[in-house]
């Protein structure tokens, strides 16, 4: 059956290491930053049905059919064997051996008729398990089936979700690291730079630097 | 997470080599796990097994019903015997049982036939149906895997694509 574990995985994906701290740090603020819109699939199920269970409950609607028929039928043969016993008394032939195989006669019809009662029930029985044995299968077969698509689109779509999302956060923490790249000075290296300022798109569509706290303050979303 | 082999390029630049080699094997691609369907394995003899479970119980309640009806009828040649004066020891006697006995066996042996009929008949019929879900959920594993694969292919692309390209910016002194 598929595995319906509800959450699609997504798997980590760093910026790389590109030997520079100041763009890690913008890197895992963007990627902190900006929000991973995965989404669920939810999966379906259907209860758990054992042929043993089945087998009970179209017994329960076949067994008060057989047992009517069995009581039915040896009333009959009851009754059958006390006309014969009155007709041979009325006829004075309670000793003959008619009175024997009329008996017999319908002791022999009375069991054949049983026997089919009986392998009526049995067929019913083995048909009626094994429709709805076969309906229960084809129907946990759908929903496996369909459980699986889903789980699988799911998963691809959040695997594009994190994809773009460590790709955006590049982009920013790129974007960040350039605008604010510091000046070499003569002993050249990375340091001095004005690591806590971020760009910023102002509502006049200018890009200026900020830092990150009165960014806040100023409840806007990043334009980059 | 599919885990990658260690693996170096040279593009004929050093530092975008180093940039390259240091991140394509380090950096995982989002790739995504194919869902794997998976159905109960059934033999024919676990079917028949199973289908004899549920049938056997009918068959021995039929031989019980049988059985109680030949006695009922034996209480009526019983009762024959006193009235007509016949020894128990008779043939007569003897031979009204015996026909009882052999009209149980007729009996019994009709229901057997047709519970042993079922029995191989439902064990033929859901080992067929068995193999032929069997097959179906085999192809949908096969495609989901091939989608997968497919899938995580282009994300391994992509990756070493966009890999390769930040090398190069990087080895320019940008990102």
């Amino acid at each position: 059956m598929a595995t319906a574990t509800g959450q699609a995985p997504v798997s980590q994906n760093s910026g790389g290491n590109w030997g520079n701290s100041r763009f890690n740090k913008y890197y895992n603020r963007y990627l902190n930053d900006i929000p991973l819109n995965t989404i669920n699939y939810n999966a379906v199920s259907t209860p758990d049905q054992s042929v043993d269970e089945l087998a009970a409950e179209v017994a329960a609607y076949l067994d008060p059919q057989i047992n009517t028929t069995e009581k039915n039928l040896r009333r009959q043969m009851r009754n059958n064997y006390n006309d014969i016993d009155a007709n041979g008394a009325s006829k004075g032939m309670s000793r003959s051996t008619w009175v024997t195989d009329e008996k017999g006669a319908i002791y022999n019809a009375g069991m054949d008729a049983l026997a089919d009662a009986y392998s009526n029930y049995n067929s019913a029985l083995a048909s009626g398990v094994s429709e709805r044995y076969e309906n229960y299968l084809a129907r946990r077969q759908g929903i496996d089936e369909q459980n699986a698509r889903n789980q699988l689109e799911a998963d691809k779509y959040n695997s594009q979700v994190k994809t773009a999302q460590e790709q955006l956060a590049y982009k920013r923490a790129a974007n960040a690291y350039n605008w604010t790249k510091p000046k070499k000075s003569k002993g050249g290296g990375d340091n001095g730079g004005n690591n806590d300022l971020v760009p910023w798109l102002t509502s006049k569509g200018k890009t200026v630097l900020m830092k990150p706290e009165k960014r806040r303050m100023s409840g806007q979303s990043s334009g980059l | 997470m599919e885990q990658q082999t260690t693996k170096t390029y040279d593009w004929g630049k050093g530092k975008v080599n180093k940039y390259y080699n240091r991140n394509i094997n380090q950096m995982q691609p989002n790739t995504v796990e194919a869902p794997v369907m998976e159905l109960q394995e059934q033999s024919k003899a676990t079917i028949e097994d199973q289908i004899r479970g549920y049938l056997n119980p009918a068959l021995q309640k039929a031989i019980t019903s049988l059985k109680k009806q030949k006695d009922y009828s034996r209480r009526y040649v019983d009762v024959d015997v006193p009235s007509r004066g016949v020894d128990p020891e008779s043939a007569w006697y003897k031979n009204a049982k015996r026909n009882l006995d052999v009209g149980e066996t007729y009996a019994r042996s009709a229901v057997s036939n047709n519970y042993l009929s079922n029995v191989a008949k439902q064990t033929s019929e859901q080992y067929d149906r068995y193999l032929n879900r069997k097959a179906q959920y085999d192809l949908t594993n096969a495609s989901n895997a091939l989608n997968t694969e497919e899938f995580n292919a282009k994300v391994k692309d992509a990756l070493e694509e966009m890999i390769y390209e930040r090398s190069v910016r990087r080895a320019r002194g940008k990102f």
